[in-house]
């Protein structure tokens, strides 16, 4: 087999057997732009992977098998309706961990008395998990817990005895913390 | 040239116990063709309010959040109580 490379349609096998290119195989490759896997088209900016827009799930637990980022949209659910500002926040996954940041999400004025509880996390959690942030209510250390199986979060005062923070406390101030949680894959 | 940006929903997963998740693709294109996008993802739990969500998120919602499945939702969560 010959191929003729002319620098005006690539390099093009035919489909019907395996081809396989002289020479001994790179055992150190290396790439100057981006390589797509999966199936995935390489992105044309930067350097790095790229993976397919719906991942493909590996049971290898050696295996990275997705990549993400994005933004998400953090809502009430506590139940009192709140109107929050700057709910758009960001969100990044590798694998099946998913790291949530909030920046300066801001409660409006409010003397509602119902725990403290914030919906639409992109992604399901696989367990209870919890992290911690700073929000300006009083200058306080507040805890975040994610609930197993579904997208929310609820928030406690720290430290100790932890009770939940509600939306009263945060009247008029504002959160800013990051969490990180596992996924289903 | 000329440049255009078009909005997708480009993933809707509805998971065991009736969340919605939804990820909607920003794509920019330049004559046509793709050079940049970005996501953005929404979660829906069962019995919300779906004003202003894509009209086929919406009938995917419609169609699994059955009675049982709200109510199951809402147990749920319920036992997931820390305190």
């Amino acid at each position: 087999m010959s191929v003729i490379v002319d620098g005006t349609n690539g390099l093009t096998f035919p489909n019907s057997s395996t081809q396989t290119v002289a020479g001994a195989p790179l055992a150190t490759p290396s790439f100057t732009s981006t390589i797509g896997v999966g199936g995935a088209t390489a992105s044309a900016s930067g350097a790095g992977v790229s993976f397919p827009a719906t991942q493909s799930a590996s049971s290898n637990a050696n295996t990275l098998d997705d990549y993400e980022e994005g933004t998400w949209t953090a809502t009430d659910v506590s139940g009192a309706g709140l109107s929050f500002t700057n709910t758009t926040q960001t969100y990044t996954k590798i694998g099946r961990v998913v790291t949530i940041n909030i920046e300066n999400l801001a409660w409006p004025v409010t003397a509602n008395t119902a725990n403290v509880e914030l919906g639409g996390l992109p992604f399901t959690s696989a367990q209870v998990g919890g992290g911690g942030g700073i929000s300006n209510y009083s200058s306080s250390t507040v805890g975040m817990v994610v609930l197993n199986g579904v997208t929310n979060i609820r928030l406690y005062n720290l430290p100790s005895p932890y009770t939940r923070t509600i939306n009263a406390n945060m009247s008029n101030n504002s959160l800013y913390f990051s969490l990180t949680y596992i996924t289903s894959t | 040239m000329a440049f255009t940006e078009t909005k997708t929903v480009d993933q809707i997963t509805v998971t065991e116990n009736g969340i919605v998740l939804y990820r909607e693709a920003t794509r920019i294109l330049k004559d046509g063709e793709q050079i940049a996008q970005t996501y953005h993802r929404t979660s829906l739990t069962p019995a919300q309010d779906l004003t202003g969500q894509p009209a086929n998120v919406v009938a995917i919602c419609n169609a699994a959040w059955t009675d049982a499945v709200v109510a199951a939702y809402e147990a749920q969560v319920a036992k997931n109580a820390l305190a």
